[in-house]
């Protein structure tokens, strides 16, 4: 038997939930798909969470593996969590926890409007796991000494094409919004390089201005830069995910992400911030 | 030379009955490994080269005679538009209808694993299955892929650069799954970063008789620079990769000085006897400052599997005495370079006819006078001792080079080259080729062209470090990477899209085949019957 996940583990697990209508039992949407006692053909009436490719599914069908003991009734709407999601002429998936809707929820559920745009999911885990976020304005780019030299093949010495080709944007801090909330002036750690192991990472160039996700750097005592551009200042971060960089026209929103979720600052306002 | 081409003609109903027709009569002797499962596949090719499928649904079908391409981005996902460059196929050989493949495709629901792409009907049709255990946050991908099955074991393997890099040092993973259609993460047989391990390229082999029969041996070529000396060039190989605890074991493979390393690009081939060989690019000179460098391209032979106290020492060089034919010396590279979006730094591949372990058939890229990109073929018919430079003609600007001898000594030839002189005119033309014994090309198969600066990069690389080509039996499997632009003269040899493509106004098509999607670079299969 399998076990019964809590609603935060649904949600966890779940790569796809939505509400559905069962169409068909014993079947599958597309040829391909092993049929057996537990796949189900189920419409997606309204998509909940998604992955992007899948936003504009509401209105077709795809294949359920139900969950053992799960006796679905054609014609029953449900919320379902869908996860292992194998992509062919269709869409299956494994159903991993579902909800019972009757027609009546299902019909108010259809007509309510639909929720606020939130902001992605990895940008709040990105805002929840930064060791600092600031805003502020990049002033120079440039080598960390420790590659000069060698900068052309990357860090390290080795020569591979997955080098990160890293360089360090000096940025000084207009307000503090997490993390030691006196600081003027931080060191980012970034991959210039275009290979796929990092061209998402964002990129900086002198005068951009914006937001600042930051992770202390991972690489600190070896690679950490003695920096090139400027005398090193005392901290250095890196920033790697291309959520790591907001543009400054986002900088409210974020603030207000950061207020609003779990991710609140953890520092006091700065003088910088009291100045801005 | 017969040039095989379809395109600007007519969709082919009527080219691809002929196909149909020539099979059913000249197809019916073939080799006597040829099984029901095998008949199938063929069958299946002919089949879906037969079909027709109006322009604006999921595909057009325009076949040139005994030829399949296949887009293999799946119609449940014709919202994508990611740059799926980077390709490797695995074709099952106990059962042909099954065929695995891989490409710097990230998993489309996010899982935290890569996906690989499953064909169960001999390549018409692709589904995503993200069962590798790779992932970074903004998605579920691998820095490096490559799969390959036993011959008779159905076990696929595969050799990855696994997500998250930590500070450049590059994580090697050698996978396996027993059955590749299922939803289970693949099993982890090795996994080591230390210094960084770069370009896994994996092959594998079932021992057909003798004490070993069954096991699977594993071949792995990487970029391992946790080697010592700098002698980087590495084959991770298992001599029963199916054991419950398969152990891999480092063979270093050069014998020579390094500028610190070698080149990321170590091939192994493998003949059935298992005698196995590799082809790598040992570099001897490298200026970090430029990216140029100076390699030899060094062919290295064992004639065990790689049993014993000394692996991949039976080729000798007799000029030095050390392990390791250096069939070309000091040939010039740019690690640095690119060609059109495309960077470059040296390709290397290689075969072994089946019928035959002494003749082997040898590609590496070099940088030529007048900023040629030069591609070369070489043939040894000594097992590696002596080499015909440039049996085929060199090709000009071409790169990614795929090698496969089919059962009949047949030589395959798959390669991407860019053709054109201005900036603006340069296209990506991908062709495959049969070679005669002379080396002259006596079919060529145009399967793709398209313009270099569409659609524009969006990482490095562009197509790919790499293309793939295999054989079967008679036949030949291949993969490459480019524009997904649905236009008839893009593909000379006719296509199927499973995706949503209008091929009339040249438009790719959301799922709900109304919304336009920008083109990419997607993968693409093709099966050419020998």
């Amino acid at each position: 038997m399998a076990e019964k996940l809590t609603e935060a583990e649904l949600n966890e697990r779940a790569a796809f939930v939505f509400k559905g209508t069962v169409l068909k039992t014993k079947a599958a949407a597309a040829a391909g798909v092993p049929v057996t006692p537990r796949t189900a053909v189920v419409r997606v009436d309204e998509v909940v969470r998604a992955p992007a490719l899948l936003e504009r599914y509401a209105g077709k069908e795809i294949t359920l593996q139900l969950e053992p003991g799960h006796k679905a009734k054609e014609g029953t709407t449900a919320l379902f969590y869908a996860a292992d999601l194998l992509f062919g002429e269709g869409v299956s998936a494994k159903a991993i926890g579902h909800t019972d809707i009757d027609q009546s929820e299902a019909r108010a559920a259809s007509a309510a409007p639909p929720a606020a745009s939130a902001a992605p999911p990895e940008l709040q885990e990105r805002l929840a796991g930064a060791d600092m976020i600031v805003t502020g304005k990049v002033v120079s780019v440039g080598v960390p000494k420790g590659a000069v030299g060698r900068a052309a093949s990357g860090g390290g010495g080795r020569v591979s094409e997955h080098n990160a080709h890293w360089r360090e944007a000096v940025v000084n801090v207009k307000q503090v919004d997490k993390g030691q909330p006196t600081v003027k002036q931080i060191v980012v750690r970034f991959p210039a390089s275009n290979d796929v192991a990092w061209a998402n990472a964002p990129k900086f160039e002198p005068g951009q201005e914006g937001v600042f996700i930051l992770k202390k750097d991972a690489a600190e005592g070896s690679t950490r830069a003695s920096f090139s551009v400027t005398e090193a200042p005392a901290q250095t971060y890196t920033a790697l995910h291309p959520h790591d960089f907001q543009p400054a026209h986002n900088a409210e929103q974020i603030k207000t992400l950061i207020r609003d979720s779990g991710a609140k600052p953890t520092a006091r306002r700065s003088s910088s911030r009291r100045k801005s | 030379m017969t040039t095989k081409k379809s395109g600007g003609k007519s969709s082919g109903k009527s080219s691809a009955k002929k196909a149909a027709a020539k099979k059913s009569t000249s197809k019916k002797s073939t080799s006597k490994k040829s099984t029901s499962k095998k008949a199938a596949a063929k069958k299946a090719t002919s089949k879906k080269s037969g079909s027709k499928k109006g322009a604006g649904k999921a595909g057009v079908s325009h076949a040139a005679s005994g030829v399949l391409v296949v887009n293999m981005i799946p119609k449940s996902l014709s919202g994508e538009d990611h740059q799926d460059s980077e390709p490797t196929v695995a074709v099952n050989p106990a059962n042909p209808l099954q065929i695995a493949a891989s490409a710097f495709t990230p998993d489309p629901a996010g899982s935290g694993r890569a996906p690989i792409y499953v064909s169960t009907d001999g390549g018409n049709t692709w589904t995503l299955n993200a069962i590798v255990p790779s992932t970074i946050a903004d998605r579920s991908a691998t820095a490096d892929i490559t799969v390959a099955f036993g011959s008779s074991s159905n076990v696929l393997y595969a050799g990855i650069i696994r997500f998250p890099i930590v500070d450049e040092k590059t994580r090697l993973n050698i996978l396996r799954t027993k059955n590749f259609q299922s939803t289970a993460t693949m099993t982890v047989l090795e996994d080591r970063t230390g210094n960084g391990v770069d370009q896994p390229y994996v092959q594998a082999m079932t021992v057909a008789s003798g004490p070993d029969k069954g096991k699977d041996r594993v071949y792995v070529g990487d970029n391992d620079f946790n080697a010592p000396d700098g002698r980087t060039a590495t084959i991770d190989q298992s001599l029963n990769g199916g054991a419950a605890a398969a152990t891999f074991r480092k063979v270093r493979i050069e014998s020579r000085i390094t500028p610190g390393q070698d080149g990321p690009t170590i091939r192994p081939a493998i003949h059935p006897d298992g005698t196995v060989y590799a082809v790598f690019h040992a570099w001897r000179s490298y200026d970090h400052a430029t990216g140029r460098g100076t390699a030899d391209i060094v062919v290295v032979r064992d004639d065990r599997g790689g049993v014993g106290p000394n692996p991949f020492t039976d080729l000798v060089d007799p000029n030095d005495n050390k392990a390791g034919m250096r069939v070309v010396r000091g040939a010039q590279f740019n690690f640095n370079g690119f060609l059109g979006q495309q960077r470059t730094g040296g390709d290397v591949a290689i075969a072994v006819d089946p019928a035959n372990k002494n003749t082997v058939y040898m590609a590496y890229n070099d940088d030529q006078p007048g900023g040629i990109y030069g591609l070369h073929v070489f043939k040894s018919v000594d097992a590696g001792e002596t080499w015909t430079a440039n049996f085929r003609t060199m090709l000009r600007d071409a790169l990614n080079p795929g090698l496969a001898i089919n059962s009949a000594g047949r030589v395959g030839f798959l390669y991407q080259q860019l053709t054109g002189t201005s900036t603006s005119a340069r296209t990506w033309v991908t062709k495959f080729e049969i070679l005669k014994p002379t080396g002259t090309p006596e079919t060529v198969f145009e399967l793709h062209r398209a313009p270099n600066n569409r659609p524009l990069k969006q990482f490095d690389p562009y197509l790919g470090d790499y293309a793939h080509l295999q054989a079967v039996g008679r036949d030949f499997y291949g993969v490459f990477s480019g524009s997904n632009s649905p236009r008839k003269e893009n593909f000379p040899s006719g296509v199927v899209y499973q995706r949503n493509a209008n091929f009339q106004n040249g438009t790719l098509l959301d799922v709900d085949n109304v919304t336009p999607v920008n083109p990419s670079i997607d993968p693409f299969f093709f099966k050419v019957n020998g």
